[in-house]
């Protein structure tokens, strides 16, 4: 799970998600730099490995025009509200309408109760079953809470499981283990040009624009 | 509110904490550089934490990177460090006449040589105790990429480095023998 969690950060569109991201902790004495416009949607990442974070806000800002710090704590706090304005929203979906119908269902079953099942014998038995719905009324905050828990959970894990791929992506984009393509070609030619220069006899060196030769024109 | 807070935070001043942590924490993640401003804030850092060797290839240290106070306080204090420090220069006449880092080379006694440039491929780049380095895209543009901890690359263009000392070096024994 936690190798899903640090993957919050790098080239997450925060945008579609803007109540929903949610991550975790974060090394409590660090900084976070990142940009304004991504803390005043985030929800937030966060991470207790500090390589984590500078990867990620660094992957994330890498153009740099703009930086922000901000200490995690504030970062945090302002996930704890995001989370629970979000369990909030869950636990009023059911409104008036779900209010309305445990009434009603519940004073029906217990009326069935009594006259069905316990009272009258000439009624089917079967009637009983229509407390069920007197049931559901009970439980049916627990089913609801419960849904949307795990819909919410799920939500959760399905960004996190997108982020960590988009991580994966960003940082095989912009690690040092891809050697960047304008270093490469200049390697492999300054090392050539240098094993010329040394084949030739010393003091008879090609002129070069710095002794008075010509400069080819550069290729970046 | 906290965003009003946030913009007053100097751009450069965060760029500086990342570049310091990056250093700090080793990391490998590679920064592009896309101005003097952020040149200078790498060059010095690097600078900073170099502790065995530094080696700086260049067009004529313009003022642009190289004409800031932090750079050569930087570039000075490695020096007291005993930081090997060597800068390659392509066009040494051109070096700025008010270059505060020229007068800490002059003054610390740097080794400060003529070299290039490259007739295919050129550009210009630094390496720090063989794993950290900055190299440029493209000269007039200040861009660059950067990585703390690279040591393939580093160790590559480190070595780079010392086949184009030990070329001026052969010149300047030829050049002995040759009157």
């Amino acid at each position: 799970m936690k190798g899903r969690l640090r993957a919050v950060f790098p080239d997450f569109d925060l945008s579609s998600h803007a109540s929903e991201v949610v991550c975790v902790s974060i090394g409590a004495n660090l900084l976070l730099p990142a940009a304004p416009s991504i803390l005043s949607k985030l929800l937030v990442g966060i991470d207790t490995n500090p390589k984590h974070i500078v990867s990620r806000t660094l992957v994330k800002n890498t153009g740099l025009t703009d930086y922000v710090m901000c200490k995690d704590f504030e970062t945090i706090g302002r996930l704890a509200s995001n989370i629970n304005s979000i369990r909030e929203r869950c636990d009023r979906m059911p409104g008036l309408v779900w209010k309305t119908i445990d009434f009603m269902s519940a004073f029906l079953g217990f009326f069935l109760l009594w006259s069905g099942w316990v009272g009258d014998p000439h009624v089917s038995k079967w009637c009983g079953l229509l407390i069920l719905p007197s049931v559901f009324a009970v439980l049916r905050p627990f089913v609801i809470y419960l849904f949307f828990r795990l819909r919410l959970s799920w939500r959760i894990m399905r960004i996190l499981a997108n982020a960590a791929k988009r991580r994966e992506e960003a940082e095989a984009r912009n690690t040092a283990q891809v050697m960047p393509q304008a270093l490469e070609e200049f390697m492999e030619l300054a090392n050539s040009e240098i094993q010329n220069m040394r084949s030739r006899p010393a003091g008879k060196r090609e002129k070069n624009p710095s002794r008075g030769g010509h400069r080819r024109s550069k290729k970046h | 509110m906290e965003q009003g807070k946030e913009s007053n935070v100097d751009p450069m001043q965060g760029f500086r904490l990342m570049v310091d942590m990056l250093i700090e924490i080793d990391s490998p993640v590679r920064v592009g550089n896309n101005s003097p401003a952020h040149a200078k804030v790498l060059i010095e850092s690097m600078f900073r934490h170099s502790k065995e060797t530094a080696y700086v290839y260049c067009g004529h240290l313009s003022n642009e990177v190289w004409g800031d106070a932090r750079i050569a306080d930087a570039v000075s204090k490695a020096a007291d460090r005993n930081v090997k420090i060597v800068f390659i220069v392509q066009r040494p006449h051109e070096i700025p006449s008010d270059s505060i880092v020229k007068r800490v080379i002059d003054e610390k006694g740097i080794r400060m040589e003529k070299f290039g440039p490259f007739k295919n491929d050129d550009h210009h780049f630094a390496v720090f105790d063989g794993r950290r380095y900055r190299f440029e895209d493209d000269d007039n543009a200040k861009t660059a990429v950067a990585c703390m901890n690279a040591p393939d690359q580093g160790k590559n263009l480190n070595g780079l480095f010392e086949s184009m000392l030990s070329l001026v070096g052969n010149e300047r024994k030829a050049a002995g023998r040759v009157p």
